[in-house]
């Protein structure tokens, strides 16, 4: 049973007074993220180092209070929402890049730095960190670990987990353990840090980073193409990989999604268009990237349904195509609507079926479906707007929910290619993932965490 | 173990499918360094309902069941133990897929690393991992170990290409775990907590994995130094002027003079190092990244560069490099080799640790492997007396230690098995091996599954 009282008692022994919320107005600040949901707190910690982080675990083990560690709330399966109530553990101050290794193109980082302030300081030193999730404004790169975030350039360089070598964690007991380093290679022991890695805060909290880092390219060609037919988008991906092209990256956007795009920037964009994919190829060489955007033109031109491609003449228009892709989530939740988000996956081949599919579900007028995101490695952002208050729009957009999920499925997809499980998806695990595997993930969670007090009501069904 | 077992297991896979007769067994007590014990039974599955038929029974009696590839490991991971049944998967040895849509290959694990190359290459398509045993290991075993390779420096080790797995678990149950798409983070990672852990947690039964695009073209590069500092320099450099090479090999003075004595390419006397640098990409790229690495070793001081886009060339230029393994053998004839990892940036200092290391205990130490990411075979060659073994058991205590020391770890690519076992805890905190224990207990409540490898 949770000691609340006991908790905030023996919290205070060790941590000042502006590191204790208690006040509700202080409180809702953390009870949020981009889901839109709202779960209250009953205390927030802000720890500024491991080692209060281990005192805390070990003081919410004694007293068993509920522990959701918080990174920057952008979140989109709610990972980081005090569901179970108790303590909000946010990692906002651990803000530090410790490190930056030229020689060993690795970087140590602490959970709270913004993605964004990482990649800035690392082109002073003409390195890369290729995970650049589309909050990277606003994410944190210890949420990004722990949700195994992608991002648009994963086509090419992998998803967050291929980056990570190395972590600092803190069990729920308080232990802290060091899995990983610094080389590029490592076989001693289970790989503990692959398993932490998107685990989404339920195993321990991440309170140090290593990542691997590579040479910063030089050069990037973009490319938008605007079609009248959708899954034909869908075929361009196929193509580019048969003609032995991996670009760094390849996003689709439909038509209801660009002509949200263009009410909510000012920005030329053909509003008739069924689709519009943008393609980018990046290297360290001019002639190569060049040879590559050369090939991928005339074989967009190829694919029936194209009725314009054009390679951005210089890095500002690159800039404005790719604002077009970030601003796609912004823009629809501009339209006043509430929705769901799925964030399927399927391999390439399925692509043009499962947006056909999509296209072709029928639904009443007051619902919309826009489907944009990562064609390029298969990961769509399935939005289902609709209206919560209206219960027939919220029936078929849960129905309409199911339908997408029970197909992705069938096409030997996955539920979630980057954003989670945490409360938004844990009801339809059972689809994806057989009893057997679904046991063996609880025992993992219970090995780690007997009292379950570390981020509950996350991935399983309770 | 009871022949009332022993039946038992044979009524549920067949006759054919084991082998009884303590010849045949004996040759499944070892691997390529490490002597076990003869298994009681060996059997030969064809389907992952006989591997779990087994474990179930192993669960009801206790026996250990160790699963085994071809037997090319280097740190004991398929050697039994104290007996039991040994599972060879010689015998699931089928491609089921090569998916050129979606760039997947779906193999059984006994499927041969190099047949693999060849059948995804007829695509145009690459599954780089390349571990130097690739002609004849399995993917079963590459997976278990998690391999690496002279390409990891640019393409990642086995983890990195394993998308998803079937595997029965030590209780029997068949698992069907990972994902045929490019991302997937639905739940734990199961699948990749599988990948390296040496057939202790599940036994694997078939492997989803990633391919990639055959890169168009390829060149080698052979350079020569007069001192061991300027081929690390250069090793540096080269990463620092932002090429990836796809292999940078690095060989020691000690091995370079091995390898010549065995297999003489008229090398010059007295080379402290030796690079041996491959590009690959599409054909346009291919000279730049030459040009840029040329300039380097120059830079460094090289005494020779030689670079050919020829194949047949290139394989004359990694005749030292290739002849090496059979060359120790020349200096004494038991070879202890460590595949330590360091950070790049401490090459250099872990070099002269082991020169200094080699004098201290007047052991011939020699070192080569992938020196672009830090990962070094050190092979202590021996002559076969316990003060020999002795001496070597020292030795390599200290180059653990040392290689710790700088930020490294005890095993990059061969696993930990029975022969690293006993210094895991010099790496490991006592809170994370009893965290891999944990996972071990709930995986394994029995400790049926190869028992008594990475921890003691």
């Amino acid at each position: 049973m949770m000691r609340l009282g006991e908790f905030l008692g023996e919290l205070k022994t060790f941590l000042k007074e502006d590191q204790i919320i208690l006040d509700r107005e202080g409180m809702a600040h953390f009870s949020y993220d981009a889901t839109e949901r709202q779960f209250m707190p009953q205390v927030v910690v802000l720890p500024n180092n491991t080692e209060e982080v281990s005192k805390i675990m070990r003081c919410a083990w004694k007293y068993e209070v509920p522990v959701t560690p918080q990174g920057g709330r952008t979140g989109l399966s709610g990972g980081g929402l005090p569901v179970k109530g108790g303590t909000v553990l946010s990692l906002l101050r651990f803000k530090r890049i410790i490190e930056i290794d030229e020689k060993n193109m690795i970087a140590v980082v602490e959970p709270g730095v913004i993605s964004k302030d990482l990649q800035e300081a690392l082109k002073a030193h003409n390195l890369f960190f290729p995970p650049d999730p589309s909050s990277t404004v606003e994410s944190t790169i210890g949420g990004n670990v722990a949700e195994n975030a992608g991002y648009t350039r994963a086509v090419k360089y992998g998803v967050t987990r291929d980056y990570v070598r190395g972590l600092e964690a803190v069990l729920p007991d308080g232990e802290i353990i060091h899995p990983g380093g610094k080389n590029a290679k490592n076989v001693a022991g289970y790989d503990l840090v692959s398993l932490l890695t998107g685990s989404e805060g339920t195993l321990a909290v991440i309170t140090k980073i290593i990542f691997k880092l590579l040479p910063r390219p030089a050069i990037r060609r973009t490319i938008i193409v605007y079609l009248n037919n959708l899954p034909r988008a869908a075929d361009i991906v196929l193509r580019v990989f048969q003609a032995g092209i991996v670009p760094c990256a390849i996003e689709l956007l439909d038509n209801v999604t660009i002509n949200a795009v263009a009410d909510y920037i000012n920005t030329p964009l053909r509003r008739d268009a069924e689709a519009l994919v943008l393609i980018e190829v990046d290297g360290h060489l001019e002639k190569t990237v060049n040879a590559e955007a050369r090939e991928i033109i005339p074989l967009c031109e190829s694919v029936h349904g194209v009725v314009e491609v054009k390679l951005a003449l210089d890095e500002e228009e690159a800039n404005r195509f790719w604002t077009i892709r970030r601003e796609a989530l912004p823009a629809l939740k501009a339209l006043g609507k509430d929705h769901f988000e799925a964030d399927v996956v399927v391999p390439h081949y399925e692509l043009p079926f499962l947006v056909k599919f999509i296209g072709e579900l029928e639904h009443g007028d007051a619902i919309k479906i826009a489907t944009f995101g990562h064609a390029g490695d298969g990961n769509l952002h399935v939005t289902i707007l609709y209206r919560r208050r209206n219960f027939t729009e919220l029936d078929e957009a849960y129905r309409l929910l199911e339908t997408v999920y029970r197909r992705t499925i069938e096409m030997g997809g996955s539920l979630t290619g980057e954003h989670g499980v945490g409360i938004t998806v844990k009801d339809y695990l059972p689809l994806q993932i057989e009893e057997t595997e679904m046991a063996l993930m609880k025992r993992i969670k219970t090995a780690f965490d007997p009292k379950g007090i570390l981020n509950p009501g996350k991935i399983f069904v309770d | 173990m009871k022949k009332k077992i022993i039946d038992e297991i044979i009524g549920i896979v067949g006759k054919e499918k084991v082998l009884t007769s303590p010849e045949d067994r004996q040759c499944y007590a070892y691997d390529a360094r490490t002597d076990g014990v003869i298994p009681d039974l060996v059997v030969f599955p064809s389907s992952a309902e006989d591997v779990s038929g087994i474990l179930k029974l192993a669960n009801r009696y206790l026996f250990p069941v160790i699963p085994r590839g071809q037997g090319t490991g280097l740190t004991g991971g398929s050697i039994p133990l104290s007996g039991g049944v040994v599972l060879v998967f010689s015998r699931m040895n089928r491609i089921l897929e090569i998916d050129t849509e979606n760039l997947i290959a779906v193999v059984e694990p006994g499927v041969i690393n190099f047949d693999l190359q060849q059948e995804a290459a007829k695509y145009g398509l690459f599954y780089p991992p390349d571990p130097a045993s690739y002609k004849y290991s399995s993917i079963g075993g590459n997976v278990a170990e998690c391999a690496g390779g002279p390409n990891s420096l640019k393409y990642g080790v086995t983890r990195d290409y394993v998308l998803g797995v079937e595997a029965v678990k030590p209780t029997g149950e068949i698992l069907n775990t990972g994902v045929r798409t490019m991302k997937g983070v639905v739940g734990y990672d199961i699948a990749r907590l599988f990948v390296g852990s040496e057939g202790t947690l599940g036994v694997i039964t078939k492997i989803i994995l990633k391919l990639i695009p055959l890169p168009e073209a390829k060149a080698t590069i052979l350079a020569l130094f007069q001192e061991v500092e300027e081929a690390a320099e250069a090793v540096s450099a080269i990463i620092a002027a932002k090429v990836v090479p796809s292999t940078i090999e690095f060989m020691d003075k000690a091995s370079i003079e091995c390898s010549e004595k065995a297999s003489p390419m008229g090398l010059p006397e007295g080379i402290g190092g030796l690079l041996l640098i491959e590009v690959d990409g599409d054909s346009a790229s291919i000279m730049p990244q030459v040009e840029k690495i040329r300039d380097i070793v120059n830079a460094k001081r090289a005494i020779q560069c030689n670079v050919t886009e020829d194949p047949k060339e290139a394989d004359k230029l990694w005749q030292a490099r290739r002849a090496l393994s059979q060359a120790l053998y020349t200096v004494n004839p038991v070879k202890i080799a460590e595949d330590v990892v360091v950070p790049r940036s401490r090459i250099p200092t872990l070099i002269h640790a082991l020169e200094a290391m080699g004098k201290k205990f007047d052991v011939p130490i020699l070192s080569f492997g992938h020196a672009g990411d830090g990962n070094f075979h050190v092979n202590i060659m021996i002559k076969d007396t316990l003060e020999e073994r002795a001496k070597a058991e020292k030795a390599v205590k200290e180059i653990f230690a040392e290689a710790i020391r700088l930020g490294g770890t005890l095993s990059g690519e061969h696993g930990i098995g029975t022969s690293k076992a006993p210094y895991l805890a010099m790496e490991l905190s006592p809170e994370v091996l009893e965290t891999l224990k944990a996972i071990k207990k709930l995986f394994d409540p029995n400790n049926i599954l190869n028992p008594g490898k990475i921890f003691i």
